[in-house]
């Protein structure tokens, strides 16, 4: 009987031990895994995108110089002229000059890209007869937006993208109107290609974007900022230790931001991470998977 | 009604009649014969479903702002629907609480009802308001809006569909004449819906530049493209035949690509075609870009729930049953896959239910055969089982209770109780029949009467302690009696059925085999053990009762103990509403971070699945993968042995750990668990002061608890931390300018508002017929143009043939924006929550003592640094559930205090209630022990199932204070009567707890579907109930000799005085009935002469 009594209470010892030992050795909690970025300085620009319009630089209307009737058309639409070239014959109906044909030549060289009269059509004097397009020599006309206009200047380079080329295409300021249209608030800037002219019709519309206010500094990836409150933080790695560091945040451009002040050449911010990091938390750094810097 | 039953079987008139019921045998059997049929016949109507009618509905409903911004709809709309919703009344509709969830683009309003409201009635009330509130709000808010009911109690039934030979839409335009029609006509089956998951819409996409440079605006297309979408009537021509030539304009495109020819104005007067400035694109829908997959091939659901309080089995099989005859007719390379079948599940509990049924009552016949003998005799009992089963059915079918787990587990309770009263009867007639020996119809007709009058009170007073107990739950909360109240209905109605024919059919059975019987003597298997148990036992009482300090010693410990037990193990033990049942579905969610395109989330679930079919395919079926956008998936997985979720899940989760770009969450998934609420384990509410106040506190709050890690998830509705949106600024002065100059048509800022939601998201403008079923039309910008808010600023306008960016006409700038307001009760706020993972829930007591106290150390930081109004509190995300156990533990109380009433109206006196009482808190010994060491839970049924054990203990002591009493009544010393009960009346005391433990053991070990919900409510009673019996043998019966003692020392009116003394004033004015006594002392007399 003693000994049976001697056994249940070992039996329960063991099984008190045994319930304390398993809720001792409960698993610690792992060490986040997380995405580092280095802290580097770089060359960083605001970018500024624009619509664009591709208009022929050479775009001549040919007026009548006096009354007539048109008696033929020499070149027709789509036809290419060379300077001075005629285009039609307008014959005066004012009997001074004896109803004698005039000429009518090309003032420049080019194509024919407007007719406005037909044969037998009466024209006044100084009435719009055709228009003269040179396709090869285009010019590219951009609104820019009255906030910006400080930042653009004569010789600033750009990049042209249309839908029908694939690369982006180098160009630059030419020149900016100095007034503002107060309707559209916008002054039209010139731009000209850098290198050859595309073989891109006149009239084609696409995108110029420009690269101004370029400094160097540090940016990185949005995601990496910690918000408390008003205040901005990055967790930075010391010692494999996360590290909460307060930092002063600049402008933000495509997904990254640029952080003016808290942030030196060569930290290591804690970018992405598989679970919340506290403050002074070990981490476990995984590489290859950077932050992803373009 | 027990008053009378139990007078007339106790009086001479009683006596009289209970002759004539027992000596006409088929009387009695015709009777219950007929009342078994329609009991069987009301079983059959019963609908059966999951869980009870009982409902807490809750309505959804939710509209787009169109135009608008959530600030400005929740200003102008949105506080006066969340007014009028929260002021909803109608009969038997009772708003419990309304929130509002106002997105960027879209609110949903939540409108929670109180428990047993009707579910349509509360839809119809909620659609009735908003619709008609509906009328005032601008025209894509109108179309919008939607309010959708979900029936929670009653499960959906889902099945995916797929084939690895055509498209989706191949594939749906098979089914969908195919099932639909059919599956529209099963009764009970609410909105069947076939989703195709590849629904195609018709995009324009504009040409951003090309729109510029010819100044269109969206709604000049919109305009254009819906002036064609459109046949017109011309009514009609008589001809002189006498017949009618309607005349008809048909709408012109009548395929997408027709619309591309859609003729567009322009200021220049050109005419364009739509084609010139837009592609046409017919594509999948962009804003339901999801997918789904059945083990790898693409699927389509079949999805439809219930009607409420219909009959979900029978809605499931019907539905099936459709799909498998039309199957055979569909192409074969067609195959499906059940997802959820509720019917499934509830026809496993319904069998699970039945064994365990069986199962009870087979453990309950064996011991009866072990203790009584006579196979024959043993059967005859049993019958009690079913009968009184079936008898149920009647009164659950009268009160309009369904068949659900929950009732079903009733009966399964009952089954080993039931046997009780047909028990006591049943042996005491034995017991009389092996004395006396009764040689003719008559003598044996009298023995028997007597016999049943003899135990006719006990046999009363104990059905009625068990069943009066559950009175007070229907006192309790909606949500108690919702969970419970089918399980106690059903147990109260066939357990009081068993006593009714314990008294009439055991003893009509009886009489009618012995009159054919010839020898009437039985022995027991174990007649021999049970002699000397019962030499045993009353040996042992002697002991006990003559060694004081035993005696004495026995009370102080189990007092002390069962001190201890309510102060350290009590408040130890982890709190739920209610089990969860097992499920064979494990669900692994799946969150990346930088994912665009829905394409790439289809291709990583694709690896993970292969991942997880490599690790753990020889225990899945199959799989299900959801893909509800670009960074968000799940892939359920269906186990083929529900006993190894533990180990997979386990599996899974060392597997797919968290990475910086993706995050896991494995999770067993029970499409049939009961809908209770199940709340978060720390919940902090953030309210007052200014918006932007609120949100930096209850950032700052998430993160504090974040920080400390205080619980694995932390999070905050809506996302308190800090989101950057797009601001839009027109600028004002240029805009007077640009209208006064504009020669044609003016932009306008609406306008700009339009060009920016159509290059962002698209806007529907329209639909076209095809193939039966209308095709949105979207107009859009191409997509990818817009990647960070430069682009928004850069995109083109035309305006006097200039093609300017946008940001000329307004400043566009990244700025902090309130992502979404959370309004509850008409009030905004955040809400911070957290929850252990699944499966360590007990830990959440300690992770919520710990957020306190750094709650309450960072609120001193926080007063004393500023003057914020914003206030912080904590709140009880489990109050219903604390307050639903809270008020069974009254209902516990309660249940005593009936119980004592009722002994009390019966015994005739206080001091024999009382005694029968004390196995009550032995019984709580057994219960607390047994939750603790099978580490189960103080939930709802452990409650019930203490509530249960108080009604069945005190049957014991019932039986052993009323046989000492009636012998000390024939002058028989006090111990000696004390020790004359416990010999005779140990063999009943026996068989009853041990039917009832092992008829319970079962459900204590909870087998199968559904068997979890049950399981704590086994183990309190089985666990209790044991524990109880043994010590009540002792205790009860030493008590009462020392009472008796007692009294006799003292003088008649001192006893009184002292008796009466320790009850309050209330008590000394109960009246005991003067002829229950007289009469009772009576039959004693008579019985015994």
């Amino acid at each position: 009987m003693c000994a049976q009594k001697y056994k249940i209470t070992v039996f329960f010892a063991l099984v008190t031990v045994l319930t304390v030992a398993f809720a001792a050795v409960e698993e610690k909690p792992k060490a986040p895994v997380v995405f580092v970025e280095q802290a580097r300085k770089s060359d960083l620009f605001d970018q500024l995108t624009y619509p664009a319009r591709l208009a022929p630089r050479v775009n001549a209307t040919v007026l009548a110089e006096s009354e007539g009737i048109v008696s033929k058309i020499v070149a027709p639409l789509g036809r290419q002229v060379a300077r001075n070239q005629r285009i039609m014959t307008i014959k005066h109906t004012d009997p001074v000059y004896q109803y004698a044909p005039f000429t009518v030549a090309a003032p420049v060289a080019g194509i024919i890209s407007q007719i406005e009269v037909t044969e037998g059509s009466l024209v006044t004097k100084g009435q719009k007869l055709a228009a003269i397009t040179d396709p090869t020599q285009i010019r590219v006309l951009v609104e820019i937006a009255s906030p910006d206009l400080p930042d653009i200047r004569a010789g600033l380079e750009g990049k042209l993208k249309v839908v029908s080329v694939e690369n982006e295409i180098p160009v630059k300021v030419a020149g900016i109107s100095p007034t503002v249209d107060s309707a559209t608030g916008t002054a039209t800037a010139e731009l000209v290609f850098n290198k050859s002219e595309p073989p891109l019709p006149p009239g084609v519309v696409g995108r110029v974007s420009f690269r101004v206010r370029n400094h160097t500094g540090i940016q990185i990836p949005e995601q990496a900022v910690v918000y408390k409150g008003r205040d901005t933080f990055l967790r930075l790695i010391h010692d494999g230790k996360s590290k909460l560091t307060p930092v002063t945040l600049g402008p933000s451009r495509r997904g990254f931001i640029e952080v003016v002040k808290g942030l030196s050449d060569g930290d290591q911010v804690i970018v992405r991470a598989s679970a919340y990091v506290a403050d002074g938390e070990s981490v476990t750094v995984q590489q290859g998977g950077s932050g992803a810097l373009e | 009604m027990w008053q009378t039953v139990s007078l007339s079987l106790s009086s001479r008139v009683g006596a009289e009649r209970l002759n004539r019921i027992y000596s006409s045998p088929f009387r009695v059997y015709l009777a219950l014969l007929a009342a078994a049929v329609a009991g069987i016949y009301c079983g059959f109507k019963l609908p059966i479903s999951l869980y009870p009618n009982s409902s807490k509905p809750t309505v959804w409903a939710g509209m787009s702002y169109g135009s608008q911004t959530a600030e400005e709809f929740l200003n102008t709309h949105g506080s006066k629907l969340e007014r009028q919703l929260r002021g909803i009344t109608a009969e038997n509709v009772d708003v419990e609480r309304v929130e509002g969830t106002y997105e960027p683009f879209e609110v949903e309003y939540r409108i929670e009802f109180k428990w047993g409201t009707d579910p349509y009635a509360a839809q119809r009330e909620v659609r009735h308001i908003v619709n008609s509130f509906a009328s005032r709000l601008p025209e894509q808010s109108r179309d919008s809006v939607w309010v959708w009911l979900r029936n929670r109690n009653a499960g959906f039934f889902a099945l995916s569909f797929y084939s690895d030979q055509r498209t989706l839409d191949n594939l749906y335009d098979v089914l969908e004449p195919a099932l639909m029609p059919q599956i529209a006509n099963v009764k009970d089956a609410q909105d069947p819906m076939l989703w195709n998951p590849s629904a195609k819409q018709i995009q324009i996409e504009l040409i951003p530049e090309a729109m510029a440079s010819l100044q269109l605006l969206p709604k000049t297309i919109e305009d254009a493209v819906n002036g064609v979408l459109m046949s017109r009537n011309g009514g009609a021509v008589s001809v002189q035949s006498g017949a009618q030539l309607s005349v008809q304009m048909p709408r012109i495109p009548i395929k997408p690509e027709d619309l591309g020819r859609t003729v567009i104005p322009t200021h220049s007067g050109k005419s364009i075609h739509l084609a010139d400035v837009a592609r046409i694109n017919f594509e999948p829908r962009m804003t339901e870009n999801q997918s789904y997959k059945t083990s790898g091939t693409p699927s389509m659901i079949l999805y439809v729930t219930p009607r409420a309080g219909g009959n979900v089995k029978k809605m499931s099989e019907d539905i099936l049953a459709i799909v498998q005859k039309t199957m055979p007719s569909l192409p074969s390379d067609i195959h499906y896959k059940t997802l959820v079948d509720p019917s499934e599940f509830i026809r496993s509990a319904v069998r699970n239910v039945s064994h365990e049924v069986a199962i009870g009552a087979l453990l309950a016949v064996a011991i009866l055969f072990v203790f009584i003998g006579s196979l024959r005799n043993v059967v005859t009992a049993a019958i009690e089982i079913p009968l009184s089963m079936v008898l149920a059915f009647i009164l659950m079918h009268l009160s309009g209770m369904n068949l659900n787990l929950i009732s079903l587990g009733g009966l399964a309770l009952s089954a080993g109780m039931n046997v009780d009263a047909s028990v006591v009867v049943m042996e005491n007639i034995f017991r009389h029949f092996n004395i006396e020996k009764p040689k003719d119809f008559a003598a044996r007709l009298q023995l028997i009467v007597r016999a049943v009058r003899e135990v006719a009170f006990p046999v009363i007073a104990s059905t009625i302690s068990s069943i009066v107990v559950f009175l007070p739950l229907a006192f309790t909360s909606d949500l108690s009696y919702a969970v419970l109240g089918d399980l106690a209905k059903t147990v109260v109605f066939s357990h009081s059925f068993s006593a009714i024919v314990a008294l009439i059919l055991v003893p009509t059975v009886r009489l009618h085999l012995l009159s054919k019987e010839q020898s009437s003597d039985h022995k027991a298997p174990i007649e021999s053990h049970l002699k000397k148990l019962e030499h045993w036992y009353s040996e042992k009482l002697l002991i006990f009762m003559e060694k004081p300090l035993l005696k004495w010693g026995t009370y102080g410990g189990l007092a002390i103990g069962l001190v201890l037990l309510a102060v350290l193990v009590l408040p130890r033990l982890e709190k739920e509403i209610i089990g969860r049942p097992d499920t064979d579905w494990i669900v692994l969610d799946i969150n990346t971070r930088t994912n665009t395109l829905t394409r790439q989330m289809e291709t990583a679930a694709e690896e993970i699945e292969a991942r997880l079919l490599t690790q753990q395919g020889s225990k899945i079926q199959y799989t299900f993968t959801q893909v509800h956008g670009p960074n968000n998936a799940g892939i359920m997985a269906r186990l083929r042995n529900k006993k190894e979720m533990r180990k997979v899940w386990k599996q899974m989760e060392e597997k797919f750990t968290n990475s910086p770009m993706t995050t896991y969450h494995v999770q067993p998934w029970n499409p049939s668990e009961l809908p209770i609420p199940d709340p978060p384990h720390l919940q902090i509410a953030v309210r007052g002061g200014e918006a932007q106040d609120r949100a930096d506190i209850a950032s700052a709050l998430d993160n504090l608890l974040e920080e400390h890690k205080v619980f694995p998830r932390i999070w905050t509705e809506p996302p308190a931390s800090r989101r950057f949106g797009v601001l839009i600024e027109p600028n004002l002065e240029q805009w007077i300018e640009l209208t006064r100059t504009t020669k044609t048509a003016p932009i306008t800022p609406s306008d700009l508002a339009d060009i920016v939601l159509v290059a962002t998201q698209g806007r529907r403008i329209g639909h076209l017929p095809m193939n039966n079923q209308l095709t949105p039309i979207v107009i859009a910008y191409p997509r990818g143009e817009l990647s960070t808010y430069e682009d928004v600023a850069a995109l083109p306008l035309g305006i006097n043939s200039k093609l300017i960016p946008l940001k000329a006409l307004a400043s566009v700038k990244l700025s902090e924006v309130r992502p979404t307001i959370f309004r509850k009760d008409g009030r905004e706020l955040y809400l911070t929550k957290a929850r252990e993972n699944m499966g360590e829930e007990y830990k959440a007591k300690a992770s919520l003592a710990k957020a306190q106290v750094l709650v309450a150390d960072w609120q001193k930081t926080r007063s004393k640094s500023g003057n914020s109004t914003v206030s912080v509190a904590f709140e009880d995300p489990a109050k219903d559930m604390n307050e639903a156990i809270h008020q069974l533990g009254i209902a516990v109380g309660l249940s005593v205090l009936l119980i004592f009433l009722t002994l009390l109206i019966q015994f005739g006196s206080v001091a024999e209630p009382l005694l029968v009482l004390v196995s009550v808190p032995l019984g709580f010994i057994g219960v607390f022990v047994s939750l603790f060491v099978f580490r189960s839970t103080l939930s709802l049924n452990s409650v019930l199932g203490i509530i249960l054990l108080n009604g069945i203990a005190v049957a014991n002591s019932i039986i052993l204070v009323d046989f000492i009493k009636r012998l000390v009544g024939e002058g028989i010393s006090a111990k000696e009567a004390a020790l004359q009960a416990a010999r005779k009346r140990l063999r009943p005391i026996l068989i009853t707890s041990l039917t009832t433990i092992l008829g319970m053991l079962p459900v204590a070990f909870g087998f199968g579907e559904g068997g979890k919900i049950l399981q704590p409510l086994g183990i309190a009673v089985s666990g209790g109930l044991w524990v109880s019996t043994l010590l009540t043998l002792f205790l009860v019966p030493a008590l009462h000799v020392s009472y008796l003692e007692w009294c006799q020392r003292q003088s008649p009116s001192e006893r009184l005085r002292v008796a009466w003394m320790a009850f309050t004033g209330r008590m000394r004015r109960v009246q005991i009935p003067v002829f229950l006594r007289r009469e009772h002392a009576a039959t004693t007399r008579e019985i015994l002469s």
